[in-house]
């Protein structure tokens, strides 16, 4: 039996059959499949044009060459901040509340009112290390019990712990001056993001090569997302709130990465036949 | 197709401010004047679109984040030009497809749209999972011609017609086509195990419709 070119057959997904060429796909077998798989993988082809990929260039590396063009200014509506005069206590936040109250306990971080926006400041530092501590926990099933030591020149954050999670800051009277501060901010945001991305890439404990490792890792992105998610709104509310507050939108942003991060993780273990319509 | 969905759903309510926070608008507005916040922002929300464009057309990974950022310094260096006719995404990927399609051209790559195809031999196990469908179908990409791949690319993933590819590619519509077809059945063999895994050989009633 003639049977009908590869070429002719993938040109049928998108053209007419001859009357002939509809008689041959009903005795032929062979050029049946051909042409049902070459429709699967068009369909398969349309699905990949919204699936995130991995970052191909991390925002540092852009800003850097945006800077050399000329077309970064330098940032606006920075907070001057005295840093060696904060001292941070527990009391209440917000948005510690919310990382807190997913791991069966409460943050509480002491803020004095002629220190507000140090406090502040320092709080969104620890939030990032938090999340970073909760993500670390999931990926690498350390104990999140472990004190999280961050880039050089940050200051040592004990890590949650189970039962009665406290945030500490020490040595922060190390910074001589804002821009110092603010420089040591923009150098662990940049840990932060990169590390972020190697627990990603090196998620050894969600391989879906592992025995029912496929569903293990949705539920587990999910989880992630559910507490990420919790952690954008409060977000939102703070840059809401103060949105000229160069801290709260750092903190912003770096959630936001966080969960687009999650969820190109979650696109990439889902079955080919699940994807994700919305969330 | 019989494709299940997986719906997530939050929580929690997600926070409805009284106003929006920030509109693609105000973002454009603030980045003209250089605001890093701003900027950033604008390239948190189509980073990854873009990305994913430039990914599928450059086979090599270090040339497409060298293009992916070529493309951003443009899209900054002609925001203060951008008037809203279109939407900021629409216009973000215009600007990626013709950039890397330059690029490629600077690089002589797409002299092989008229380039043979040789044998292919499959690029995936019997034993083929799932879950790695869609890796494998960017692995196979990366063994089409590149011309041949930019035609699939820029027709089946993109939505491009054969008209405008033929015009972005300095082709004819029917050379559009003959490419896009020998790339479909390269494809076809070189994913051979993982699609006939995933099919049966009967014509379901769409498939036949779209026979008739």
């Amino acid at each position: 039996m003639l049977h009908l070119s590869p070429e002719r057959i993938a040109a049928l997904v998108d053209e007419p059959a001859t009357h002939d060429e509809r008689s041959h796909f009903e005795s032929c077998s062979r050029c049946r499949a051909d042409f049902v798989a070459l429709r699967r993988l068009v369909d398969a082809a349309a699905s990949e044009r919204d699936r995130p990929i991995a970052p191909l260039v991390p925002w540092q590396q852009l800003a850097g060459a945006l800077r050399a063009e000329g077309l970064l200014g330098e940032q606006r509506n920075g907070v001057h901040v005295n840093a060696a005069a904060v001292d941070v206590r527990p009391i209440s936040s917000a948005p510690s509340r919310v990382i807190a109250a997913s791991l069966g306990g409460d943050v509480r971080i002491a803020q004095r009112r002629p220190r507000l926006r140090a406090a502040g400041m320092a709080a969104a530092a620890a939030l990032l290390i938090t999340i970073g501590a909760v993500g670390g926990r999931w990926t690498s099933n350390v104990d999140a019990r472990a004190t999280v030591a961050v880039a050089p020149g940050i200051p040592e954050i004990a890590a949650v712990q189970r039962g009665v999670p406290t945030v500490e800051v020490s040595n922060v009277s190390q910074f001589r001056s804002a821009d110092e501060a603010r420089a040591t901010l923009q150098s662990a945001e940049e840990a932060y993001g990169g590390a972020l991305l190697w627990l990603a890439a090196h998620d050894s404990a969600l391989s879906p090569r592992q025995p029912n490792g496929a569903d293990a890792a949705v539920a587990r992105y999910r989880k992630r997302l559910e507490i990420l998610d919790a952690a954008m709104a409060s977000a939102r509310r703070a840059v809401y709130e103060a949105p000229d507050d160069q801290v709260m939108n750092r903190y912003y942003l770096a959630t936001l990465g966080a969960r687009e991060v999650t969820l190109r993780r979650l696109t990439t273990v889902l079955p080919a036949s699940q994807q994700v319509l919305e969330y | 197709m019989s494709s299940q969905s997986l719906r997530l759903v939050a929580p929690t309510p997600p926070f409805v401010p009284d106003t929006p926070l920030t509109t693609d608008a105000e973002l454009i507005a603030r980045a003209v004047e250089g605001d890093e916040l701003a900027m950033r922002a604008l390239w948190a929300e189509h980073a990854p679109r873009i990305d994913s464009v430039v990914r599928r057309l450059v086979h090599d990974m270090d040339e497409a984040a060298d293009i992916v950022q070529e493309v951003w310094i443009q899209i900054f260096r002609a925001l203060p030009s951008f008037r809203g006719d279109s939407q900021f995404t629409t216009w973000a990927h215009r600007i990626a497809v013709n950039r890397t399609l330059n690029a490629l051209r600077r690089a002589r790559r797409l002299m092989g749209v008229h380039e043979e195809l040789t044998e292919d031999i499959a690029i995936v196990g019997e034993d083929v999972e799932q879950p790695f469908v869609r890796e494998s179908i960017t692995k196979a990409l990366d063994r089409l011609p590149p011309g041949a791949r930019t035609v699939f690319v820029l027709h089946d993933v993109e939505g491009f017609t054969h008209e405008e590819i033929a015009d972005h590619l300095g082709i004819t519509a029917g050379g559009s086509k003959s490419q896009l077809f020998k790339a479909r059945a390269r494809l076809r063999r070189l994913l051979a195990p993982l699609m006939d895994h995933l099919t049966t050989p009967t014509l379901d009633e769409g498939h036949a419709a779209s026979l008739s």
